[in-house]
């Protein structure tokens, strides 16, 4: 009796390789859960805008000056929302004298500032403004400059409006 | 030497015995319908969204922050998780919280941040749920100035178990 022939080595090999790569698939997908299939259905709306608004915070109107050894400025305030509390209301005064910076010579929380002839320069003509400050939580808002009052120091110690 | 034939089947039985080779086994099978048939649709899907009133962003103030509320509520089928974004919003200053709340009212805004972008836990099905909008001006604002902004909710769906 013969033996049967051996099959070729090749074979042999292809069958060795062929089983660990099926078991590997099978660990594959089964360890992997597969998660690729997982599909979300998924909607999205819009609310409806809303705007988002600062206060506006005009400058002070109607500007008044009166002076002789020094010069009082009034002012009425701008209109605004009402303050949330703790907010505070701060006015500032400022000079220009020429095409100089102009230079904050007072403040006051109130509607009227006294100011001495020493803050505007002599024998020159000056532009006095007001702005208007809010100050809430650290944070400030200055207004614009309003409109200018012209004073005039002269012989150093006379203020003319 | 090669193994005799007597061997190899020794060693073939002992291979089918061990379990090893499960292949070796033929099972009994037997099939049924089942008695009631089963009905499979698919779900539907949806999410409603609006603001809880009319909230103002407008006339703000620095460091005072308005709140607004947000509802949304899903409809349709199956457990769900929602993701808020706010797009819009170009003001100088300006900043947009969103806030976990416990119902309709501003006053049941909580402290926990939902973070935009992020996914929810998991709501159950048919669930409303509220959120507080928080707009604030901070450093960097100015008065006057607004921006439009939108609040976008998507939902998607859950596996029910």
């Amino acid at each position: 009796m013969t033996a049967a022939p051996r099959q070729p080595r090749a074979a042999r090999a292809l069958r060795t390789v062929r089983l660990p790569v099926a078991l590997g698939v099978a660990l594959g997908l089964v360890l992997g859960g597969g998660g690729a299939a997982y599909a979300w259905w998924t909607v999205t709306t819009s609310l409806a805008a809303r705007t988002a608004s600062a206060a506006a915070l005009p400058a002070p109107t109607q500007l008044t000056c009166s002076g002789l050894f020094s010069y009082t400025v009034g002012w009425t305030p701008p209109p605004t929302p009402a303050l949330p509390a703790g907010a505070s209301v701060q006015y500032l005064v400022s000079r220009q004298t020429g095409t100089a910076a102009p230079v904050q010579v007072g403040s006051t929380t109130g509607t009227s500032l006294t100011l001495a002839a020493s803050t505007v320069p002599n024998n020159q003509t000056s532009t006095v403004t007001v702005q208007a400050r809010v100050t809430n939580g650290g944070v400030e808002w200055t207004s614009p400059a309003s409109a200018g009052v012209s004073v005039q120091r002269t012989l150093s110690i006379f203020v003319g409006c | 030497m090669r193994p005799g034939p007597r061997l190899v089947a020794v060693a073939v039985v002992a291979f089918l015995l061990s379990g090893i080779a499960t292949t070796a086994y033929a099972a009994w099978s037997a099939s049924r319908p089942v008695a009631s048939a089963a009905t499979i649709r698919s779900g539907t899907f949806g999410l409603d969204a609006a603001w809880v009133g009319a909230p103002s962003y407008t006339g703000m103030w620095p460091q005072d922050p308005r709140t607004g509320v947000a509802r949304l509520t899903h409809t349709g089928d199956g457990r769900w998780q929602y993701q808020l974004a706010v797009t819009g919003g170009s003001l100088a200053g300006l900043g947009v919280t969103l806030l976990e709340s416990t119902g309709p009212d501003v006053a049941d805004c909580t402290a926990t941040v939902v973070t935009p972008g992020a996914w929810s836990a998991t709501q159950p099905t048919g669930a409303t749920v509220y959120v507080c909008v928080r707009t604030v001006l901070g450093a960097g604002s100015a008065p006057g100035g607004s921006a439009a902004f939108t609040l976008q909710a998507t939902a998607r769906n859950q596996p029910t178990t």
